[in-house]
């Protein structure tokens, strides 16, 4: 086959639905990738037009611009958007479309659930893009402190928005953490070892593995939240039990880290871009992954330091302090290995390299105002203050947006295929950068001048008028800025001059393909044998394009590519992807049904809608496997490798792992909360302890051993080509076990509203019951499969799956059982 | 997988005695209980973490592909580095003087 018949072969195998169907149906990382992107830029321009109105507002004292109300909806929409629906939006679009490209292979680990991410996203946005409009929005601020966010200073349904949209746009996230994690991990070119991965690949594993754990904190803080609002379980209502600093605690316990869960891809950013633009390679990358590791796990223990003026002992104070001065060591060495960088090599002024000079300069100074601020005297001086306000832009502008900047300058001809022709770009660059620092080191000096941060207006006479006026001023030019890289793009994109394949001659795989890319991105998959694989061999392209490579000759239609072994990367199966399907958006749409019901207190919708999420659900996995094993296949120079489905460790394997990572987070979390209303809410102990009965003891204790063991049962039978109907029967009266014992737990307090304790005792046997029942219908489905002829012997993985959900059922109905009636059997 | 544990363990296990041992100082607080309990906690933290880098650097535990024994270890000395850095003030500060 010629290179010719294998781009049409392929083309047409890879190929998006045509017409108006594409955007609904397409599962392609490409289409996929750009839909999160441009979704992503929108909300940028609506949270810029925001921060316009903001400076508006502030640019000179007692303005009649906007009253306090519509005052408070837009800082609080401000940081919403920017956060929530443009940032972390932002990086899974970018790792959408390019991680497959940078990794070697043709799509990412689960195309419908990249799909489902984008459109739960989509939809959870419009959410709060409707209230904006209806001048309904949240209006508390974005971190949602109670009481001020719970009924008793927000009556309205202004929070909800806030707290049910950004939860939906949460599921968006933790799939494409899911999704980046096991692609990273397993989806790469054959040969590329941990050590030659790409440097961004690196920065976004470890920022997935960070919203895995980072987000949870945030969505049980939400539903903790919701649950006081709607049925007035008081979790954060001191009189109850319960502690307003407990959503402190659980949201910048997400909200550091997310601080590094957006500025890691950034870093990656820089870390790729930097090279190629000073002619060399990356220095010191051992120590720049070090470096990004030890950095993403220290973040997560500085969380207190948002809370430094809450008046915690001044221990507390030193570990968090000490933490967070701790997480400057790991940052200045990426700086500096940056830094050597360009003094290694010979720098080259082009346009993205005058976005990353301009990120150096920024950033360098947000971090250093961060760590004055990680000195609690010197934080007690400036909280809430607008001083806050421009480190933390320093940080995120410089530190984000900048570096996405150049992403879009160095990438642009990748997507395009195309040659920058005006040059409106460097114009856009100076009137941002100087734009920026204008804006913002001025808001330093009113902040320190005593400016409060979320203030409507301030009186003549303050000190602060001239200050504001020209930070004002200087944002508008920031703006102008902006909406010339939006032309630029635009005028680009349409004059339409035709570039070269490589303008930057960059040494990473995704320049060895076609650009713009085709659907399948690789003709062939490229063995790699060096961290630079196209400089290593400038001719790979062609080479590829020939059929030179892996599973260069399709197969049977599929759309496949291969999995590796995690360390080495060497070749261990061969994975079929799905067709295009409209599934993905049908089933985000249905989801959406669960938490429109909570926000318009439509709760009958709830349960229409969990049913018919499961029934998709099922739909989803049922149209998966085959019933006879295909054994090993031909993946090219004579490998022969067992189609992906055939192993022990299938990808949906690895994706429920990652997945009962986030889960497990939740969990503890929820633990974390019920000891923190313990130990340091007042008015405990509550008016009474939940009592146990014998059969809920018993049932739970039967569960956690019956059901574990029958599945285990049931895959030893399968693997001796035996049937697995009594193995799979044991772990269904198992499952069955653990939601009476669930139920139990749910029983043993009729009033939620009564008092904290008995609320947190309701949220966790909820959680093991939901976890029960998931385990039962997993186990049912498998029987379905079994019955139906879908389990042969080398198709054990379904098996696998259903076995970590039960056990992890299992595993909490002990911890629920056993935190919810201890207390009361010890008293 | 055990090379992803082998890479993130170590400062995993810095997060949870970390976090235990502020977890810890809040029961205290409450309770009364002595100061010397937590530069105990203190003391077992470091054990704990020395332990992990002696098995990251042994051949049982420790991964064999050169590049992830490297991270890995270096990572371990991290993890010992914040703990002592970041649990150390327990020794020098009072546990529950409010701030």
């Amino acid at each position: 086959m010629n290179a010719l018949r294998r781009h049409r072969a392929l083309s047409r195998i890879w190929a998006s639905d045509r017409s108006w169907r594409r955007g609904f149906t397409t599962v392609n990382h490409s289409d996929i990738g750009r839909m999160f992107l441009v979704l992503a830029v929108v909300y940028f321009f609506i949270g810029g037009i925001l921060a316009m109105l903001i400076r508006a507002q502030l640019a000179s004292p007692r303005s009649p611009f906007m009253g306090p109300e519509i005052y408070n909806q837009v800082f609080t929409m401000h940081g919403t958007i920017m956060m929530f629906l443009f940032a972390i939006p932002l990086f899974e679009g970018l790792a959408v479309y390019f991680l497959p490209k940078l990794l070697g292979a043709r799509d990412l680990a689960f195309p419908r659930l990249t799909a489902f991410g984008f459109w739960c996203y989509a939809f959870g946005g419009s959410m709060l893009l409707f209230s904006l409009v209806a001048g309904i929005a949240p209006d508390s601020g974005w971190f949602m402190y109670p009481p001020l966010s719970s009924t008793l200073g927000s009556p309205g349904i202004n929070p909800d928005f806030w707290l049910i949209g950004i939860t939906f746009v949460e599921i968006s996230a933790i799939c494409a953490a899911v999704e980046i994690t096991v692609s990273i991990l397993r989806y790469r070119a054959a040969g590329m070892s941990l050590s030659r991965m790409p440097i961004f690949a690196w920065y976004a594993l470890i920022t997935s593995l960070m919203i895995l754990t980072g987000f949870p904190p945030l969505i049980l803080g939400s539903l903790l939240l919701e649950l006081e609002r709607a049925f007035g379980m008081p979790f954060f209502q001191v009189e109850h039990g319960g502690d307003s600093l407990l959503w402190q605690h659980l949201f910048w316990l997400f909200g550091h880290p997310e601080v590094y869960i957006i500025f890691l891809p950034a870093a990656g950013v820089i870390s790729t871009i930097l090279p190629v633009m000073a002619r060399t390679t990356l220095l010191g990358y051992w120590w720049v992954v070090v470096a990004a590791i030890a950095l993403g796990v220290l973040s997560f223990g500085i969380w207190v330091h948002h809370m430094f003026a809450t008046g915690i002992p001044h221990l507390a104070l030193a570990f968090f302090s000490a933490a967070s001065t701790l997480v400057a060591v790991p940052t200045g060495i990426q700086v500096f290995a940056w830094l050597g960088t360009i003094w290694k090599g010979r720098p080259q002024m082009h346009l993205p390299m005058l976005w990353v000079v301009g990120f150096f300069a920024t950033f360098v100074i947000g971090g250093l105002t961060g760590v004055m601020v990680a000195v609690v005297p010197f934080d007690w001086q400036v909280h809430d203050t607008a001083f806050v306000t421009a480190h933390l832009h320093y940080v995120l502008v410089g530190g984000f947006v900048f570096p996405m900047l150049a992403a879009l300058y160095y990438w642009m001809p990748h997507m395009t295929g195309r040659r920058r022709f005006f040059k409106l770009g460097e114009a856009a660059f100076w009137l941002v950068f100087i734009g920026f620092h204008g804006t913002f080191l001025l808001m330093h000096w009113v902040g320190l001048l005593g400016q409060r941060r979320r203030i409507d207006t301030y009186d003549a006479g303050s000190g602060w008028e001239v200050i504001n006026l020209i930070s004002s001023v200087f944002s508008f030019i920031m703006a102008i800025g902006f909406v010339l890289v939006l032309i630029d793009v635009i005028v680009n994109a349409a004059v339409r001059s035709r570039g070269p394949r490589n303008p930057w001659r960059a040494g990473s795989l995704e320049w060895a393909m076609p650009i713009p890319p085709p659907a399948y991105n690789f003709a062939s998959l490229p063995v790699v044998a060096s961290r630079d694989a196209l400089a290593a061999s400038p001719d790979l392209a062609v080479r590829l394009a020939r059929g030179e490579g892996y599973l260069g000759t399709p197969r049977d239609g599929q759309r496949e590519t291969l999995t590796v072994d995690i360390a080495a990367g060497t070749p261990n199966g061969i994975v079929v992807y799905p067709r295009n399907t409209g599934l993905p958006m049908l089933m985000a749409f249905v989801t959406g049904g669960v938490f429109l019901g909570m926000l318009i207190k439509a709760y009958w919708l709830i349960p229409l809608a969990g049913i018919g999420v499961t029934a998709l659900a099922l739909r989803w996995v049922w149209t998966l496997g085959h019933q006879a094993d295909r054994g090993l296949q031909d993946a090219g120079h004579g490998l022969m490798l067992p189609y992906a489905a055939e192993t022990d460790d299938p990808p949906g394997w690895w994706g429920s792992v990652f997945l009962l990572l986030a889960n497990a987070t939740f969990f503890g979390c929820l633990l974390f909360g019920y000891a923190f209303l313990w130990t340091v809410a007042p008015n405990w102990p509550p008016p009474a302890w939940a009592t146990a009965g014998w059969i809920s003891l018993a049932s739970v204790a039967m569960g956690a051993i019956v059901g574990p063991f029958g599945i285990r049962w049931a895959i030893f039978t399968v693997r001796r080509g035996r049937k697995s109907a009594v193995g799979l029967g044991a772990a269904l009266v198992g499952c069955v076990g653990l939601i009476a014992g669930a139920a139990s737990v749910l029983m043993s307090m009729p009033d939620p509203t009564r008092h904290a304790y008995d609320a947190t005792v309701w949220v966790l046997g909820g959680y093991a019951l939901f976890h029960a029942a998931l385990a039962t219908l997993m186990t049912g489905f498998l029987l379905a499969r079994a019955a139906c002829g879908f389990m042969p012997p080398r198709r054990l993985g379904e098996a696998r799956i259903v076995q970590l959900w039960i056990d992890y059922a299992a595993f909490i109905a002990l911890v629920v059982v056993a935190v919810t009636f201890a207390p009361g059997l010890l008293s | 997988m055990k090379d992803v544990i082998r890479l993130f363990g170590p400062l995993v296990l810095w997060l949870a005695s970390f976090s235990a041992i502020y977890g810890l100082q809040a029961v205290m607080c409450r309770n009364g209980w002595d100061h010397i309990l937590l530069i105990v906690a203190f003391g077992l933290a470091i054990a704990l973490q020395a332990v992990v880098l002696l098995g990251l650097a042994s051949r049982r535990y420790g991964a064999s592909a050169g590049f992830v024994r490297r991270t890995s270890l270096a990572l371990g000395v991290v993890g010992l580095i914040a703990v002592i850095w970041t649990i150390g003030p327990v020794v020098f500060l009072s546990a529950f003087a409010a701030g």
